[in-house]
């Protein structure tokens, strides 16, 4: 087993490097294709999804003897996830939008997809406010209710992720299946 | 690559000096027409890019408008090759594009199956600098090379009750690996009415930038349709049919409440997945921002007269 804090030193590398990767790609040291902003706003969106589906994925790895330890990822993981989120909307909203409270109206009125995105950004927003130990300790039981709220925000992610397809759902489908397969599991562990 | 918002506006001059040709462009014009006639154009292989002599860079006229040649042939929607925009590029190779042949039919009095070189041998080539505006709320501006629809289209004298004209891209799994996930209804198909057909502005391109079409563009042979959304401009034709009814047109038969026969550029029509009212203009920094889209892509003034008296919100 790795120790604890060579761990969190590798996670935290793993996951500030879609950012750098962007920064890069951003002042053009990397090429992330000729629509820059297409580019952030879908590394980011992923990279916050996929980093959700590793948080829920912990409780269950730790149960074998191997990933013990990789229970204590669980918060840096989770703002990570939603630091990207975060970083996913402010490009949606500052850049893709311009600001533009007509256009980002329109389409909070016309787009789902944009509806879910957004459940699913505030379904995660209290999560990361409440995420340092003081909050934990003072919240207690209440704290545990609220962090649930993870299934939402990851459920409406990938709503949102489904309903911005253009036509081929199969890979948020993937990522939905394996959803449904980490509740089942959950289930599973608490009913023994 | 940082283009000011002022060298952009440019694109409305140059789209009055290519349905005004005259000036500037018969020049153009002549150059491409003796390569033509000298045999310098590409004969042999349609499948691998080759110069066109004769041609030069619109860009050194105009520079700082027309986007990148490598931004043209790396971002491409073309299923047929995958569903990434950089798909196209990577895997088109496999597209064989000599022979090519294009098959005529329906209402014409001269059905048949021709070799594409002999078709396209009568027709003049120009260039044409056009805005192509995808349904996917981005556009970039191409050079491209080749000769109008409507010029082409008549030398198979279609009938007089020919309504529409409906076109088809290649069908082969082998060679278009991507049609073997059936995200669309292949082949893919795409069909306009005979008047737009015949509009002046439409056109079929054999190359771009100065060069035959990569395969991932479309080649050898391909619709342009500036004032419709991208995906009506179909790739790699070799079925062209003339009909009485309103032809099947694939991302219509995919998801109609979308994408509607005439799927002009409508920046008042709005869609349940992009907004239409600004576009994105490719190659941009990353802090520029959308511009707004223009009714009929900006070449109103050509082609709006072809739907007077039609209901724009319904027929989009």
């Amino acid at each position: 087993m790795l120790p604890i804090k060579l761990l969190k030193w590798i996670a935290f590398i793993l996951s500030l490097l879609p950012f750098l990767i962007l920064i890069l790609g951003i002042n053009n040291f990397i090429n992330l294709g000729p629509n820059i902003v297409e580019a952030v706003l879908h590394r980011t969106g992923n990279t916050s999804l996929n980093l959700l589906m590793i948080v829920l994925l912990l409780p269950l790895m730790a149960k074998h003897t191997l990933f013990r330890n990789f229970i204590v990822l669980s918060r840096m993981l989770g703002l990570f996830s939603f630091f990207y989120a975060a970083l996913h909307l402010c490009v949606y909203l500052f850049i893709d939008r311009n600001m533009s409270i007509l256009s980002i109206q329109d389409d909070f009125i016309s787009r789902p997809y944009i509806l879910a995105g957004m459940i699913a950004f505030l379904s995660i927003t209290p999560l990361a406010l409440t995420s340092f130990r003081r909050a934990q300790i003072r919240l207690r039981k209440l704290w545990k209710k609220i962090h649930q709220l993870v299934y939402l925000g990851t459920a409406s992610g990938i709503i949102h992720y489904i309903w911005q397809m253009k036509i081929d759902l199969s890979l948020p489908m993937l990522y939905l299946v394996g959803f449904l397969i980490i509740l089942e599991l959950k289930k599973g562990f608490r009913v023994t | 690559m940082s283009k000011t918002w002022s060298q952009k506006l440019k694109i409305k001059q140059f789209k009055d000096f290519e349905v005004t040709p005259e000036n500037l462009f018969n020049n153009r014009r002549a150059l491409l027409k003796s390569a033509f006639a000298l045999g310098l154009l590409p004969s042999r292989s349609y499948g691998h890019v080759t110069d066109i002599e004769g041609y030069r860079p619109w860009d050194q006229e105009y520079p700082g408008i027309l986007n990148a040649y490598e931004d043209i042939t790396n971002y491409n929607n073309f299923y047929e090759f995958g569903l990434d925009k950089s798909d196209p590029a990577r895997y088109s190779h496999t597209l064989e594009t000599h022979p090519w042949q294009v098959e005529v039919s329906g209402l014409t009095n001269k059905p048949g199956v021709y070799d594409l070189e002999e078709i396209i041998q009568p027709m003049q080539l120009e260039e044409r600098v056009y805005k192509l505006r995808c349904v996917e709320a981005w556009s970039m501006i191409v050079p491209w090379i080749g000769f109008s629809l409507g010029s082409f289209l008549q030398q198979f004298e279609p009938q007089a009750n020919a309504t529409f004209v409906q076109f088809f891209t290649l069908y082969d799994t082998d060679m278009m690996p991507g049609q073997r996930s059936r995200v669309l209804d292949w082949p893919y198909r795409e069909g306009l009415t005979m008047a737009e057909a015949m509009h002046p502005l439409s056109f079929l391109a054999t190359g771009l930038y100065g060069k035959t079409l990569p395969n991932q563009n479309g080649a050898p042979i391909r619709l342009v349709v500036p004032w419709k959304y991208g995906f009506k401009s179909i790739k790699s034709i070799v079925k062209i049919v003339f009909t009485d009814q309103k032809p099947l047109t694939s991302w219509n038969q995919a998801n109609a409440r979308e994408y509607g026969f005439y799927s002009n550029v409508n920046p008042n029509v709005s869609h349940p997945r992009w907004s239409q009212a600004y576009e994105r203009v490719l190659g941009q920094g990353f802090f520029t921002p959308r511009v707004p889209t223009e009714m009929f892509n900006g070449y109103g003034e050509q082609v709006a007269h072809l739907y007077d008296g039609l209901d724009l919100q319904i027929n989009y």
